[in-house]
């Protein structure tokens, strides 16, 4: 059947791992939501100590979707009602998507809303099902991966660091690509400023910077093609990872590339979905501390 | 448990369907962004960080021998919302974002005695050969009688 062979391409768990490996991502992916978006509630109040905010932010118009997402997240602590859990939670993110944020909406909120209803509808609980909505969400995954890398190479703007150059002088945000340029690059971007008419040309002369630049889309196309050969998935699911790791010290959206590296470990063996889950929410929570300015402040969205 | 198994076969085949038509649909994306100029960034395309795309600029002018700026961002609310989300619709959709009709509509209710009005959109455009920006401007011009 070739809706069985489609689904092959992202491999296929045994019934044990299976089973280890849906209930914790998808009471994961609960929890991570519930989180990212109170700290979205927390980015939209006034600053103050850490009473005030997270009063003010209680009571933030918009937190009637955390407050959904939280009841998400209690019931997702439940085997019975887990996938329930995920349904409101889905319902919560389309209603973000309809209500808020559209046509404007960040393309992971739509990655966001695909995989809980990929989860919705497989149960997580039933032996085949959720064998099938892991292939689901890997494979979700890898065509996101692979169109990230490929519309890089379409719109030819890494073959001389052009994104990189743009990125680095319009915003402080992007001040660690500093690492991979040479001084010359620095201070002629420093100089050039962010977009104006005719500003450029915002290209690299760096050999280290052009050398990642044209490396990110070709890690991206060649991971996600990796992911569904089974030789090299494991290898490729790896490789991906620390891709990630690299690509978030310089852009800093922790909260999404901890949900994409959740999805990529779902090729790795549950052991290592486990400890990952753990460090995550140990994550989660030092962004909240840090949110609510216990912890000293720094951006990572 | 029969009965299970073939749903569970009709759900594969659901899912199958709904997995080639979630990669097909970045490259429908990717038309409209070359044909139409829709932002990258939006619409499940998985282009962020493809193409800078800056929001676009608006301005108004009254129509006639003494044309003057009307500066939207001090005017009323709802004034400044109707531009605001033509101005999100226009940053996401391009050429398909339609035309800031319901602005002029606004503009002249509020305004009798102006013949008509220009609405500008000024955006800067990346070219990734000379990687230099550009300006691009779009211009729309509602006369009352027409508008009316």
């Amino acid at each position: 059947m070739w809706a069985e062979q489609l689904l092959s391409l992202a491999g296929r768990d045994s019934e044990r791992e299976a089973s280890d490996k849906a209930w914790l991502f998808c009471w994961f992916v609960v929890f991570h939501f519930m989180v990212e978006e109170w700290i979205l509630v927390t980015n939209r109040v006034p600053g103050g100590d850490a009473m005030t905010i997270a009063g003010n932010a209680l009571t933030h118009p918009r937190s009637l979707f955390a407050y959904t997402l939280t009841i998400a997240f209690i019931l997702a602590c439940f085997r019975r009602t887990r996938r329930l859990a995920v349904a409101l939670a889905a319902a919560v993110i389309f209603g973000v998507i309809a209500f808020e944020t559209f046509p404007g909406t960040a393309n992971h909120s739509y990655l966001q809303l695909v995989i809980l209803i990929l989860a919705a509808c497989f149960d997580p609980e039933h032996g085949e099902e959720r064998i099938v909505l892991l292939q689901g969400c890997r494979l979700v995954m890898v065509v996101v991966l692979f169109y990230a890398g490929l519309k890089k190479a379409l719109f030819g703007t890494y073959f001389e660091g052009q994104m990189f150059a743009v990125l680095f002088a319009e915003s402080g945000r992007y001040g660690a690509l500093r690492w991979i340029l040479d001084a010359v690059d620095v201070t002629r971007l420093g100089q050039l400023g962010g977009p104006a008419a005719g500003a450029g040309p915002y290209r690299l002369t760096s050999p280290l910077g052009l050398l990642l630049s044209n490396a990110a889309y070709l890690a991206e196309i060649g991971c996600a093609a990796g992911m569904v050969v089974a030789r090299t998935r494991k290898l490729a699911a790896i490789a991906a990872i620390g891709m990630i790791a690299l690509i978030e010290i310089f852009a800093r959206e922790v909260p999404f590339g901890i949900f994409f590296t959740t999805l990529v470990l779902l090729f790795l063996p549950a052991r290592i979905l486990r400890g990952a889950v753990v460090a995550f929410v140990l994550a989660d929570v030092v962004m909240v501390l840090t949110r609510l300015e216990i912890f000293p402040w720094w951006e990572f969205v | 448990m029969r009965g299970r198994g073939r749903f569970l076969q009709q759900k594969k085949r659901l899912l199958a369907v709904g997995l080639v038509l979630f990669a097909i649909w970045p490259l429908v994306q990717h038309v409209l962004v070359m044909r139409y100029d829709v932002n990258p960034w939006k619409l499940a395309g998985w282009a962020m960080y493809c193409l800078p795309t800056p929001k676009p600029r608006l301005w108004i002018h009254t129509l006639g021998p003494q044309a003057t700026e009307i500066s939207w961002e001090t005017e009323s609310p709802e004034l400044r919302d109707a531009v605001g989300r033509f101005g999100q619709r226009l940053w996401v959709f391009g050429g398909l974002a339609g035309t800031p009709a319901r602005v002029a509509e606004m503009v002249l209710a509020d305004r009798p005695e102006v013949a008509g009005i220009e609405v500008t959109a000024t955006r800067l455009v990346f070219e990734p050969t000379t990687a230099v920006f550009r300006t691009q401007t779009r211009t729309w011009t509602f006369a009352r009688d027409a508008a009316d």
